[in-house]
């Protein structure tokens, strides 16, 4: 993985999208709207019979058939009218409820394909990957030594000061971070904490999550690192880890109050850890994640109303070592982009997919997802903003912290 | 002259324009759910024949709501004339 600096030069070019799956534009958040509509019909069904119901009891009233002597011509032709306009309802009413059933039965035929296929395609990708009951296993191999933060106010990303206000902007501040631990780093496990207050008062943070640091650990070599491949395989069996742990521990020691709005930025492990601070809950109020080159399938439901944002660079298998397709839900949108290498020479496997999972390559995907007009990303992107973690102007805070094991 | 006590009591047409503006209202009502109905089949974020299909039902109902507004203000209209038409019998027949 690499530790460049994504924002060490020119800004990157947008890379195409290949696809977007899920959020409010997705194909679960469409059954919620043909359901919705569903339930529509159902509810117009219901008013028809009750409107018909107000006007055959208005009909049947003594004062207007007395009114019938006075002047029997005009009194036929009212009645004529209100006949006409009960049949109209009885109409509408009649049809809704099986308009209704249809639209349901549609979406439920729908799912259940859809569900099918998911199967299939889990079944053949079974082999290809790492099962979250076998990664939990061997993640139990490795030493579950305590964790312990420091500060290190010696150190300084080149976006510390500044607040957000793109996509790309948090994925260059995460690679900045990144590039403080480079290589077998004494300063590996660092992570970021940007607090600001808004307008409205409210207190916000950012949290900053790099990936592993040591891919190359066994459990008779781990080390105080806490991204690890340990880590990483705990995180795919949904097992504590320690990194989640450090990271919980840092908001603790910054004095993070639990109604505070706390978005969590990741690359990769740093994403899964982001991600599954938000699935599996926290004592903190995390409402948002952007997670870059991140296993995330394997996590189940998110909380209604969160919103989680996972780029995913065509080509890099990191995304797809957890075997699952991210969830269509309208919490989760996933963005696939061909972002190439970065531009990082390929000279064998290993530098194609180091190439595929750097953070230059996800500087490609993060451009285009600043410049896309889908819905399901533009209602991503326009809910950081809205939720105030994009675009504040004024002084921000900034804690860089080491997590480490043992 | 002594009053006919065979005559039937004076109709209340009040009631007649009453119930004629509640059919009005009805029918704006009904206009509004149409519309609403059109906008929500023509927006729900549903591709596919079977999306097609649903938003074929939901424009059939749309326009049966708004035959039913329609309907709604017929009927209003007649019950006006006819609550006029009683008003000017009784007046006639008090003259």
């Amino acid at each position: 993985m690499s530790r460049a600096d994504a924002g060490g030069g020119a800004r990157a070019s947008a890379a195409p999208v290949v696809s977007v799956v899920g959020g409010v534009a997705g194909v679960s958040a469409s059954w919620a709207g043909a359901e919705s509509l569903a339930g529509t019909f159902d509810q117009l069904g219901e008013l028809a019979e009750r409107q018909a119901a107000a006007v055959r009891e208005a009909r049947a009233t003594p004062a207007f058939a007395a009114s019938r002597t006075w002047c029997p011509p005009t009194h036929s032709l009212a009645v004529l009218a209100l006949v006409s306009a009960g049949e109209s309802l009885g109409r509408v009413a009649e049809s809704a409820p099986s308009a209704a059933t249809s639209v349901r039965r549609a979406v439920g035929l729908l799912r259940a394909a859809d569900e099918a296929a998911h199967l299939l395609l889990h079944s053949l990708l079974g082999a290809l990957v790492l099962l979250p009951s076998a990664a939990g296993v061997l993640g139990g191999l490795y030493p579950a030594t305590p964790v312990r933060v420091v500060p290190r106010g010696d150190l300084l990303a080149g976006a510390s000061g500044r607040a957000p206000s793109s996509i790309y902007d948090l994925l260059e501040h995460l690679g900045q971070l990144s590039a403080l631990s480079p290589g077998d780093s004494p300063d590996n496990g660092t992570i970021e904490v940007q607090s600001f207050t808004g307008p409205d008062g409210v207190v916000r943070h950012i949290v900053y999550l790099p990936g592993t640091d040591d891919m190359t650990t066994l459990p008779w070599t781990a080390d105080d690192d806490v991204r690890d491949l340990g880590a990483n395989l705990d995180l795919v069996g949904e097992q504590p880890d320690r990194y989640t742990q450090g990271v919980l521990d840092v908001l603790a020691q910054i004095g993070v109050q639990p109604g505070e709005p706390v978005l969590m930025v990741g690359h990769s492990q740093g994403g899964m850890v982001a991600a599954g601070a938000l699935a599996h809950g926290s004592p903190y109020h995390v409402s948002h994640v952007v997670t870059f080159g991140a296993p995330v399938g394997q996590l189940g439901g998110l909380p209604a109303g969160s919103h989680v944002l996972s780029l995913e660079n065509a080509g890099d298998v990191v995304p797809h070592l957890e075997g699952s397709a991210n969830a269509d839900s309208p919490q989760h949108t996933t963005v696939t982009f061909a972002g190439g290498t970065g531009g990082h020479p390929v000279t064998g496997f290993g530098s194609q997919v180091l190439g595929h999972h750097s953070y230059e390559a996800y500087a490609h995907g993060a451009a285009a997802v600043d410049d896309s007009g889908d819905p399901s990303v533009a209602e991503q992107v326009s809910s950081l903003h809205a939720a105030g973690f994009l675009g504040h102007q004024g002084p921000v805070e900034h804690q860089v912290w080491q997590v480490l094991g043992g | 002259m002594r009053p006919d006590t065979t005559a039937p009591p004076p109709p209340d047409t009040d009631l007649l324009h009453a119930w004629a503006q509640a059919l009005r209202r009805t029918a704006a009502s009904l206009d509004d759910e149409a519309h609403a109905l059109r906008h929500m089949v023509d927006t729900v974020p549903w591709q596919g024949r079977a999306a097609d299909a649903a938003r074929g039902e939901g424009r059939r109902l749309a326009a049966q709501l708004a035959g039913a507004a329609d309907a709604h203000l017929a009927a209003a209209a007649a019950l006006e004339v006819h609550a006029l038409a009683v008003g000017a019998a009784a007046a006639e027949a008090a003259a």
